[in-house]
C-alpha cells in the first residue's frame, strides 16, 4: 500500500511539480564555489569549521576565556602559593592591623592522634 | 570510505592539495545542491546562496573528513537541507512572484507559468510554516524523492520517525493549503 493509498493528502501533484523543476548552475555560481575552494584550499587552517564537540578540557579552556586566562591563572596560583611558603613580614603586620590581634592556625594536631587510636 | 564513495575520494584528493579535485567535486555536487534548494525555497537566489555555502562547508570540512563515516552526498544532503529550514524559518513573508524560479519550458503559457510559479510558491511557505523536522523530512521525502532507510542515515533518525515525521508534516500541509485551493487551482471537493 502506497503513501497515497494510506493517506487523503490532495497535494501529492504539487510535490511532483517541484521535482519536476529544472535548475542549472550559472557560470557565476560556479566561479563563486571554485573561488572558495581556492581560497580554504591555500590556507585550510584559517578556515577550519569551528569543531562541535571539543571535548572536556579544551571545553574548559574556552570557557575560561583561553589560554591567556589560563596563564593569569597559572601565575595567581604560583603567588599564591609562595606567599604560604614565604609570606613576607609586611604581611602579618598587615593582617594584625586588619583584625587588630595575631591569629595563629594549628595545621598539625598537638595530640597524637595514633596514639589515641591504638590507647 | 563506504561502498566506494568517489565524492569521498574527491574531496581526500582536495584536501591534499590537487588542483583539479574542487572542479570535479563542484561540478557533481553544486547541480544537485541547487536543485534541493530550489525545490524547497523556490526563490533561484536564496537556492544559489545555499549552495554556496554548503560547497563552502565543503571544502571547509575537508581537512578533517573522516573517511569511512558518511558518503558526501549524504552529508550535503544533510547541510543542504539544514540551511534551507533556515532560509524557510527566517523567510519574510509575501515574497514577490517575480523571485520564484522560472520554469524552463518555453511552450508554457504565462497564465500557466504564473499558476505554477504560485503553486510552487504556495508549498515552500507551506513548509516554511511546518515544525522544521517535519519540513526536513517532507522535503526530503516527497521533493528529493529519496527513500525513508536514506532519509533516516540524513537525519540521524530511525526509519519509524521518518515515517511519522512525514505523515504528520503531510497532514499539516494539507491544513495549510487547503485554505489557497482555488487559488492553486484545485478544484472544490
Amino acid at each position: 500500500m502506497t503513501e497515497k493509498d494510506k493517506d487523503n493528502f490532495a497535494f501529492y501533484d504539487l510535490f511532483a511539480e517541484a521535482r519536476g523543476v529544472a535548475a542549472e548552475p550559472g557560470e557565476d555560481l560556479m566561479v563563486r564555489i571554485l573561488a572558495d575552494a581556492a581560497r580554504v584550499q591555500a590556507r585550510p587552517e584559517a578556515v577550519a569549521p569551528v569543531l562541535v564537540s571539543m571535548g572536556g578540557w579544551r571545553n574548559w579552556l574556552a570557557a575560561i576565556g583561553g589560554w591567556p586566562a589560563a596563564g593569569g591563572i597559572a601565575l595567581a596560583t604560583v603567588a599564591g602559593v609562595w606567599i604560604g611558603v614565604a609570606a613576607p613580614t609586611g604581611l602579618a603586620t598587615l593582617a594584625s592591623g586588619v583584625w587588630g590581634e595575631t591569629v595563629t592556625v594549628e595545621l598539625y594536631a598537638d595530640d597524637d592522634l595514633l596514639g589515641l587510636l591504638e590507647g | 570510505m563506504p561502498s566506494h564513495d568517489p565524492d569521498g575520494a574527491l574531496l581526500l584528493a582536495y584536501a591534499n592539495g590537487d588542483p583539479l579535485a574542487a572542479r570535479d567535486l563542484t561540478a557533481r555536487l553544486a547541480p544537485r545542491v541547487l536543485l534541493q534548494a530550489v525545490r524547497m525555497l523556490a526563490d533561484r537566489a536564496e537556492a544559489e546562496d545555499v549552495t554556496q555555502e554548503a560547497m563552502l562547508r565543503l571544502w571547509r570540512s575537508a581537512a578533517g573528513w573522516r573517511q569511512g563515516e558518511a558518503k558526501v552526498s549524504t552529508w550535503l544532503y544533510r547541510v543542504t537541507v539544514n540551511l534551507c529550514t533556515d532560509r524557510l524559518r527566517h523567510r519574510g513573508r509575501g515574497m514577490a512572484l517575480d523571485d520564484v524560479t522560472e520554469p524552463e519550458d518555453p511552450a508554457q503559457s504565462a497564465a500557466a507559468a504564473m499558476q505554477e510559479r504560485t503553486r510552487l510558491q504556495a508549498l515552500s511557505d507551506a513548509l516554511a510554516q511546518l515544525p522544521e523536522r517535519q519540513a526536513q523530512a517532507v522535503a526530503l521525502r516527497h521533493l528529493e524523492g529519496l527513500g525513508n532507510p536514506e532519509i533516516a542515515v540524513i537525519m540521524d533518525i530511525t526509519t519509524e520517525a521518518v515515517e511519522s515525521l512525514t505523515a504528520r508534516g503531510r497532514r499539516a500541509l494539507a491544513t495549510i493549503l487547503a485554505g489557497r485551493k482555488a487559488e492553486l487551482g484545485y478544484e472544490d471537493d
